[in-house]
């Protein structure tokens, strides 16, 4: 299990904003601040667009973990988005951990276009406190098949 | 005099003076221990009002849908006034075109006529946040004893319990989708389970696929929710919900100050911001 953790890369699916969090990384790239390859991006045009649905289908699918990346409360493109999707994911995160889920799994960030470096800082460290955590189990759709249907088609 | 009485001595006057176009009440039901929603448009019906203990229906599921009728009456607990006033907030119905008779609730009874709801004995909404016709005294609310208190437990355990514990809810729940009938807060025309493209909620009985649902519906009630219990006396399966709902209520109190359905000028929690909002768990 400890060898497992040690070389666990884990998957984490990072909702960025367009205007902000999205831009951020591009400037990292264009500065060549090196941060983890672990994060799969997905531009949306608003941190206010992630729907919790999508964290949880993220999750469902098998992703070790989620950050949703957004403008810092003032900037947002749209003058109010990010501050409806603060009070939303205030909610969820909580709920999630109140049932039970890993706190870590699910982060958020505000990350403007100017921060580049500060983006590789918080890639680096939502990765590493998922590599802590270990593979995600308990949202992950399971494909085995159930023992009663599995006997079923041993007897057919 | 009692409250049955007074509930079908102003249905009756609100009929004749054609104040309302429909009193929707509660009716007689199949066992003397249920009740089933009757909608009533002539005077002479009123007689088919009763109010018991087994009132255990939200009606103000049906305001929206019979909006086109005129003005409505509703018979409505306390808490069924609650989501009256948020449907108003949402703008589902006008204030003006809906008379609320209300009552000061002695709370709900299971079937067996003895123990009181788990909702009702937690409730402290014994009078409604506002009203047309009020009948009855406002008393203390009687408590099951011993009171259980059905979130300590859960809350007590350590996540990877907890989330056991759900898990083990999530599979008692067949996805009849009955609590989401039965709540006014759910009036979507298109609920997104049942939407195709995309599909977010896969057919069959993927445990995973039922905590979405669960905490999706929580997150979509949170600061709408009115606590009026419907859902959880609608479940076949008697899946414990309470945890989500506890949880989702002290966030919105905590965080947020928000209680809903209390005032009807006042926005939904989700549906407004302030720019010094918790932040705390923001990077």
């Amino acid at each position: 299990m400890a060898e497992e953790v040690e070389n666990f890369e884990p998957k984490i699916v990072a909702f960025l904003c367009n205007w902000c969090s999205y831009a951020g990384a591009d400037l990292a790239g264009i500065g060549r601040y090196q941060y983890p390859p672990n994060v799969r991006v997905i531009r949306v045009p608003c941190s206010g667009r992630v729907d919790p649905l999508y964290i949880l289908k993220a999750l469902q699918n098998g992703a070790d973990g989620v950050l949703v990346s957004g403008c810092h409360p003032g900037d947002c493109h749209y003058i109010e988005g990010n501050y409806y999707a603060r009070r939303k994911f205030a909610v969820l995160k909580n709920l999630l951990e109140a049932l039970g889920l890993e706190e870590g799994r699910v982060q958020f960030s505000w990350v403007s276009a100017a921060e580049g470096e500060r983006f590789s800082q918080v890639i680096r460290e939502v990765t590493e406190s998922v590599k802590k955590l270990g593979p995600a189990r308990r949202m992950v759709k399971s494909f085995e098949i159930p023992k009663e249907i599995e006997k079923e088609i041993a007897e057919a | 005099m009692d409250i049955q009485s007074e509930i079908q001595k102003i249905a009756a006057r609100l009929l004749k003076n054609k104040e309302v176009a429909m009193v929707i009440g509660y009716g007689a039901g199949s066992a003397p221990n249920r009740t089933a929603p009757v909608f009533i448009d002539k005077e002479k019906d009123v007689g088919k009002l009763v109010f018991n203990r087994f009132c255990v229906n939200n009606l103000s599921l049906y305001l929206p849908r019979l909006k086109e009728k005129g003005k409505i009456a509703i018979v409505a607990k306390p808490c069924d006034v609650r989501t009256i006033v948020c449907l108003i907030q949402e703008k589902q119905i006008e204030r003006d075109k809906v008379h609320i008779i209300s009552f000061a609730c002695p709370g709900l009874l299971e079937k067996d006529g003895k123990t009181l709801f788990a909702s009702c004995a937690e409730c402290a909404v014994t009078l409604p946040p506002v009203y047309d016709t009020l009948s009855g005294e406002a008393k203390e609310m009687e408590r099951n004893e011993p009171f259980t208190d059905r979130v300590a437990d859960f809350f007590s355990k350590m996540p990877a319990e907890r989330w056991e514990m759900f898990k083990a809810e999530m599979e008692k729940c067949i996805r009849c989708y009955a609590c989401r009938n039965a709540c006014p807060m759910c009036y979507c025309e298109e609920c997104f389970v049942e939407r195709s493209l995309p599909r977010w909620i896969g057919e069959g009985s993927e445990v995973t696929d039922t905590m979405i649902f669960h905490i999706v519906r929580a997150i979509h009630t949170a600061g709408r929710c009115g606590e009026c219990g419907a859902c959880a006396r609608a479940c076949p399966m008697d899946v414990n919900l309470a945890p989500l709902a506890k949880q989702i209520r002290e966030d919105m109190l905590n965080l947020f100050h928000h209680q809903a359905g209390v005032d009807p000028n006042a926005p939904a929690a989700l549906e407004t911001f302030k720019p010094d909002d918790y932040n705390d768990f923001i990077k």
